[in-house]
């Protein structure tokens, strides 16, 4: 079986909002207390746009979207019981903020083959663009299945 | 948070160390509500040993990256980090403890201050590595 025809594949464009409730949930999850991740005033004087959101927030719409990873680990036959997670990359070109409305696009940039095919790597995307288009952060995510 | 302190940014210079202390079942339940990654072998002790074949429940590999990405923003603050880059090594017994640290290895010029590179690790309280990896701090200037 090939999965390398999966190389490419690209979900629909999905919309995001950042909350304030999820991003605060998220920030008290990672044990934060500055004050600038939970009250809009203490964000303004920081000088940011709005509360501010961990750098690792993405992986809760990624979470929240696992409708997709479901549906990548059917079109290449893995057992979703197999899988971990190896590697992570979140890229921003801004920072990321409570009330930012987003555009994510998600798609399977590489799929390999190690260890004679005991193990195949998959790597995924997803790019957040803002409403005028432009790019504010790319979350790299490389998943590793177990064939055996 | 921002000091009003200049930032130490010599090749080699360590980040302030950020310890967890215990993450414990309660902590672990709290980022499975927060991050909504409510997956079993996170949760259910039982599930971990009949089913995931572990002793316990595991800690989120996300929540060692959140908190070496923590590392970064309370060093530099909360809209510095350009990217990061986390490999996760091995799995995290709860109730373990994770020494978070980071050391600059290259500075660079860019629009409006510096692009630092910082190696980082997330380490286990017997020395075991949870995570390793990279990460990319715009410190502007003046700071």
């Amino acid at each position: 079986m090939t999965r390398d025809q999966h190389i490419g594949h690209v979900w629909p464009s999905f919309q995001v909002v950042i909350e304030r409730g999820a991003a605060i949930a998220f920030a008290r999850g990672l044990d934060e207390t500055d004050p600038v991740y939970f009250d809009e005033a203490a964000a303004q004087a920081a000088g940011l746009r709005g509360i501010a959101v961990l750098p690792t927030y993405p992986i809760a719409i990624s979470t929240d979207r696992v409708d997709l990873i479901y549906d990548m680990l059917q079109r290449l036959q893995v057992d979703p019981a197999k899988i971990l997670h190896a590697n992570q990359r979140f890229v921003h070109h801004r920072p990321m903020c409570v009330g930012d409305r987003l555009t994510g696009t998600k798609r399977i940039v590489g799929i390999a083959d190690r260890k004679s095919g005991a193990l195949t790597f998959i790597d995924t995307v997803v790019d957040y663009r803002d409403e005028e288009g432009r790019l504010v952060c790319e979350d790299h995510c490389t998943l590793v299945a177990r064939n055996t | 948070m921002n000091t009003a302190l200049p930032l130490d940014l010599s090749i080699g210079a360590a980040l302030p160390p950020l310890n967890t202390g215990p993450i414990t079942r309660h902590r672990v339940a709290m980022y499975a509500h927060g991050s909504g990654d409510i997956n079993p072998v996170h949760v259910d002790p039982d599930f971990a040993r009949e089913k995931a074949g572990l002793p316990d429940v595991i800690v989120h590999g996300m929540y060692s990256m959140g908190q070496l990405s923590r590392l970064l923003t309370r060093w530099a603050g909360p809209d510095s980090v350009r990217a990061i880059d986390t490999r996760f090594a091995a799995m995290l017994p709860v109730k373990s403890t994770l020494q978070c640290e980071g050391v600059i290895e290259a500075v660079q010029p860019t629009d409006g201050g510096q692009l630092v590179t910082v190696k980082l690790s997330a380490t286990q309280g017997d020395g075991t590595a949870a995570a390793t990896g990279s990460a990319q701090i715009f410190v502007a200037s003046g700071r």
